[in-house]
């Protein structure tokens, strides 16, 4: 378990906290390895054969040879424009996607030759709020995914407890899917996500078209429980950057399938220049290059 | 262990969802004792002779009976697929440890009870118009019933993948579920059709299974008179069904390469 970390600077490299973190991550173990990945969506081969006339380039280039470290514990955000090939590469991490190049390992294994192992440490949270089954209610849900996930239906029934409780919702929990509010399915994600106490977690956009308030206290709970007790390893993608800075030790900025940058959120600012974070993200992914 | 709880699982969530729409539950079972009035009915302006000796009503229920469960096998597969991609919920299954491959066995298995509960009722319903089941083999039904739905599941499977890859206008099911009805033998025997043709329902799993079928449940034939139809259905599932699964595996791997296993 780690120290619970206030949601305030104090914890950014510079100070002596983020300092204490800085050392720590130079000596943990590394949980994402990125080396030279690639992605390009084509035309497949069975598609081309039925063509008349196949397009001759290879399509579109969404990855253009990434390569990132994640360490044990920490949160990372991934930021990026639409388009920049955030979600491509947290579907490829999840093993949703196959790579059209380079490696990528989790926790030592490898999301093309081991995506089984792959699956057993790490959970996908994605952007959308749905990904349940309508008339089934929150706790049935997370039953058929919590025996998805190898548990046996006592045990099952033990952790979703604790997740729902994690998540303050085990008052909603017999209500059918479809009834939920978008707060509550929101958090039956982030339930779902704990379900199998993973070592990381993928994160796409968790707080999207929520209120302010929610998404404060979904950002919270990201950072003091998630990260800062539960020690998980989080990947979050998001357009948020004040998000990001709340959540995230460090970020990663994507931009047109390539990682224009990556540090603490000082680091990017001294890097590209500019008043705050906003200013800083619009040169890192504009016309004003960082140095 | 956990193979038996994903399996239930899959089972128990179909379940809860077929229960939770109350009225199409009703509206099923009228929609089978209409069926069969109106074969009923149908039945008695046709004569016995044209029938391989069966009652031509006994013929036509059992007819329906297994095309019943034929279509289902057929659309399960594809179904699991298609009804899993628009709710998001195929690509949560598969970041779990469930392999497509489970997903979609699994996700056969509420339809098939549901299907062969409606192929009893189909029979039973039958008797309050005067079928008899009085010379029933129900070892031979057992096993033509499951040697039947495992030749029909492998063209399914064919199905789900080319659902998964192409996402519509799947041949298999257009090509095995129309050919049955007219080649099959589901309302009349092959003998009434033009030579070639019925030599081309040879070619149709569902023609095995109506004679071997009719003759179990029908005229009580013992196993060993019912050998050639257990043995074509054997081949038929002992050739497609791995070669259905090893597409079925091709066809994910396409949808991961390609980033289409959610679109639809």
């Amino acid at each position: 378990m780690r120290d619970l970390f206030p949601l305030s600077h104090s914890r950014r490299p510079g100070s002596d906290a983020g300092k204490r973190r800085e050392f720590q991550r130079s000596m943990s173990k590394v949980a994402i390895a990125i080396q030279k990945l690639t992605k390009t969506f084509s035309v497949g081969k069975i598609l081309q054969t039925l063509q008349k006339n196949p397009p001759k380039k290879g399509g579109t280039e969404v990855l253009k040879g990434i390569s990132l470290e994640v360490f044990q514990g920490e949160a990372l955000g991934l930021l990026g424009p639409n388009g920049a090939g955030k979600t491509t590469l947290l579907e490829i991490l999840s093993t949703l996607l196959l790579p059209s190049g380079g490696e990528a390992t989790i926790c030592g294994y490898d999301v093309v030759r081991e995506a089984g192992q792959v699956r057993k440490v790490v959970s996908y949270c994605p952007s959308a709020s749905e990904n349940f089954y309508p008339r089934l209610t929150g706790m049935r849900n997370m039953e058929f995914f919590a025996l998805l996930n190898n548990l046996s239906p006592r045990e099952a029934r033990r952790k979703i407890q604790t997740v729902l409780d994690l998540v303050e919702l085990e008052g909603g929990s017999d209500v059918p899917f479809q009834l939920y509010s978008e707060g509550m399915k929101h958090r039956l994600a982030l339930a779902r996500a704990l379900l199998t106490d993973p070592e990381l977690l993928l994160l796409d956009e968790p707080t999207r078209s929520l209120d302010p308030v929610l998404q404060g206290e979904i950002r919270k709970f990201l950072r003091e429980r998630v990260v800062a007790k539960l020690g998980k390893t989080v990947l979050l993608v998001t357009h948020s950057l004040l998000e990001a800075e709340q959540v995230c030790d460090r970020l990663a900025i994507l931009h047109r399938g390539q990682m224009v940058r990556i540090g603490t959120p000082d680091e990017i600012k001294k890097a590209c220049g500019g008043e705050d974070l906003t200013e800083a993200f619009e040169r890192a992914v504009g016309a004003t290059s960082c140095q | 262990m956990p193979v038996a709880w994903k399996a239930w699982a899959f089972f128990k969530r179909d379940l809860i969802t077929d229960l939770s729409y109350k009225l199409s539950f009703a509206f099923q079972v009228v929609d089978i004792l209409v069926g069969i009035g109106s074969f009923y009915f149908l039945a008695r302006i046709l004569g016995k002779a044209a029938f391989r000796g069966y009652e031509p009503f006994p013929f036509i229920l059992v007819g329906m009976a297994v095309n019943g469960y034929m279509s289902t096998s057929l659309v399960c597969f594809a179904q699991a697929i298609r009804g899993n991609q628009p709710l998001g919920t195929l690509k949560m299954v598969l970041v779990t440890p469930t392999s497509p491959i489970a997903f979609v066995l699994f996700s056969s298995l509420y339809p098939f009870v549901r299907a062969a509960l409606d192929a009893v009722f189909y029979l039973l319903a039958g008797t309050m118009f005067g079928l008899s089941l009085a010379r029933v083999n129900l070892l031979a039904v057992l096993l033509i019933f499951l040697l039947s739905v495992a030749a029909f599941s492998s063209i399914g499977i064919l199905s789900a993948t080319f659902t998964l890859v192409f996402k519509r206008g799947d041949p298999f099911l257009w090509l095995f579920g129309g050919l049955s009805w007219l080649l099959g033998g589901v309302f009349y025997p092959l003998e009434v059709l033009p030579r070639f043709l019925q030599h081309a329902g040879q070619l149709l799993p569902i023609t095995h299974a109506l004679v071997g079928m009719r003759a179990a449940l029908l005229r009580n034939a013992s196993i060993l008179e019912l050998l050639p139809q257990i043995g074509v259905l054997g081949l038929f599932a002992l050739v497609g069904l791995p070669l259905s699964l090893l597409a079925f595996h091709l066809g994910v791997r396409w949808a991961r390469i390609t980033g289409t296993l959610s679109h639809f």
